[in-house]
């Protein structure tokens, strides 16, 4: 089993490709730029408080981190969507995103390192 | 072992990551080409292409999922069409079902595995009806090639071949020996295109003096030469919208071939004695009994040209490889000589007539064997024809 570090686990990404190391490197890279560029998004779209667009970014995220065995953060992006969607202006939507900034940096040291033990 | 397949499918996805993850999971398991779009509008301007499968994500930033699902479907009905969702909203399952998707799946984790359980079931479809489009190509209609007599191996495969060309405009370049019947193989080809009820014009590159040869093809105004006292279309112009056969190629010289190749890279003739362009729209099949790359080789017909009349090439077999072809044709061209001269007792070939075709070697193809087969019935003094009656020189 892959538990390369203490938040990310690799295991779901190496079965569906079949143990194939090239392609969880691939994947893993792309975490390490779609994650900012989403999250730079998010905090964009909260400062013009477009909560609709805040909604559609959290939904389309939040499978990522169930294959990066970070099914809570998943589940944080499922409530971002609804209360996006349907509770504009809340303020537990800036909590979450403010929280989401902290556990994205730590999430993408973690993906560094694994793509350092993998080579 | 059955052909292989390579099944398409198309995955509409906007997130790069969760794509790629349910692209990489399809492409591990089977034989399978698997495109990945990220807006509706880019997969919509790639379905011309056909996928044989598509997943649809239903929450996109451009074009809904639902709206994708239609348009798939309006493009072609047969396409199983799988939506993922990221959540489960029966509102949306039920919109889905009823416009017409096949399966719907929740993007949670087991999602790429329940989207490849869903491919492989329509895999299975789809494979399927590959097999059948592939039996029903090579199922020869003889109705449409009753001209092309005979049973072997080798004059099937021309059928084959045929049955494939037919319904395209590509140019054909029928090669063969003397006799082996490019003539009927070319009219086959226009009689079964969608230009049958157009004209049919045949040209024999061979049987046309040199100086007429030009005015033959592409007409001539009033004037254009001594003796040219009224405006001609050409042959090109009187196949226009139909077909034209061009017999012989191998006997035109170089200058009418660069001439003829202008005409088939710019679909325009121009008369002789004339300035003015005429536009054409016919289909043209060639044939020759020379070997053109040899020709090529010598200088002796044109490297473009060559390649130009390539589009799709049909070589006729000679008759001494089509083994009992032979009899087939034998027995047909006696009852159609029978017929034509309205005989009171049809004929029959005997056995040792039968062993004398089935030996000789046939160098003059079909054409000599129905020579050899109208001569024998007139020699024969009985309705069975003997060996002593087929003389072969």
């Amino acid at each position: 089993m892959a538990h390369l570090s203490k938040g990310i686990d690799i295991t779901l990404l190496q079965e569906l490709s079949g143990n194939s190391t090239e392609f969880v490197l691939e994947m893993l890279r792309m975490y390490l730029t779609q994650l900012p560029e989403a999250m730079s998004e998010l905090e964009e779209n909260l400062t013009d408080n477009n909560y609709k667009r805040i909604s559609e970014i959290a939904h389309r995220i939040k499978p990522n981190f169930a294959y990066i065995g970070m099914p809570e953060t998943t589940e944080l992006m499922q409530k971002l969507e609804r209360l996006g969607r349907d509770q504009a202006g809340d303020p537990e939507i800036k909590t979450i995103i403010n929280n989401l900034g902290g556990v994205i940096s730590n999430t993408l040291l973690e993906i560094h390192n694994v793509i350092e033990n993998l080579h | 072992m059955g052909k292989a397949y390579i099944t398409s499918i198309y995955i509409i996805e906007d997130d790069l990551i969760y794509g790629r993850i349910l692209q990489k999971n399809i492409e591990s398991n089977g034989n399978y080409d698997v495109t990945l779009f990220q807006t509706g509008i880019d997969y919509l301007s790639a379905l011309n292409s056909t996928p044989d499968i598509v997943s649809i994500d239903c929450n996109l930033p451009d074009l809904s999922g639902l709206e994708l699902l239609q348009k798939t479907l309006e493009f072609n009905d047969e396409i199983p069409c799988i939506m993922l969702s990221g959540q489960e909203d029966i509102n949306m399952v039920v919109q889905c079902y009823r416009n017409g998707a096949r399966d719907y799946i929740v993007k949670n984790t087991t999602a790429p595995q329940d989207l490849l359980a869903s491919i492989l079931k329509f895999t299975k479809i789809v494979t399927q009806k590959k097999e059948l489009e592939d039996l029903k190509s090579q199922i020869i209609n003889r109705v449409r090639y009753q001209t092309l007599l005979g049973e072997s191996n080798s004059i099937l495969s021309v059928i084959r071949l045929l049955q494939k060309v037919e319904k395209t405009e590509m140019m054909v370049l029928i090669t063969g020996e003397s006799g082996t019947g490019k003539e009927v193989v070319a009219k086959s080809i226009h009689v079964n295109s969608r230009r049958y009820k157009e004209s049919y014009v045949t040209v024999n590159m061979a049987a046309i003096p040199v100086d007429l040869i030009e005015s033959e093809l592409f007409g001539h105004e009033k004037g254009a030469f001594t003796g040219a006292d009224s405006r001609r279309i050409g042959k090109f112009e009187e196949a226009n919208f139909g077909s034209i056969f061009l017999d012989e190629i191998g006997e035109m010289d170089l200058l009418l071939q660069t001439k003829l190749l202008r005409v088939l890279q710019e679909k325009t003739i121009t008369r002789v004695g004339s300035n003015k362009e005429i536009k054409l729209n016919v289909r043209v099949i060639a044939a020759t009994n020379k070997d053109l790359l040899k020709m090529v080789k010598e200088g002796k017909f044109r490297e473009d040209l060559y390649y130009r009349l390539q589009g799709f090439l049909i070589h006729l077999p000679p008759l001494r490889d089509r083994g009992n072809d032979v009899l087939i044709l034998a027995n047909h061209f006696l009852k159609s000589f029978d017929l034509d001269n309205k005989v009171i007792a049809f004929h029959s070939i005997s056995n040792a007539a039968i062993q004398k075709l089935l030996a000789h070697n046939w160098p003059g193809n079909v054409r000599e064997l129905k020579n050899v087969v109208e001569r024998s019935t007139i020699i024969a003094d009985e309705v069975e024809i003997q060996d002593d009656d087929i003389i072969i020189h």
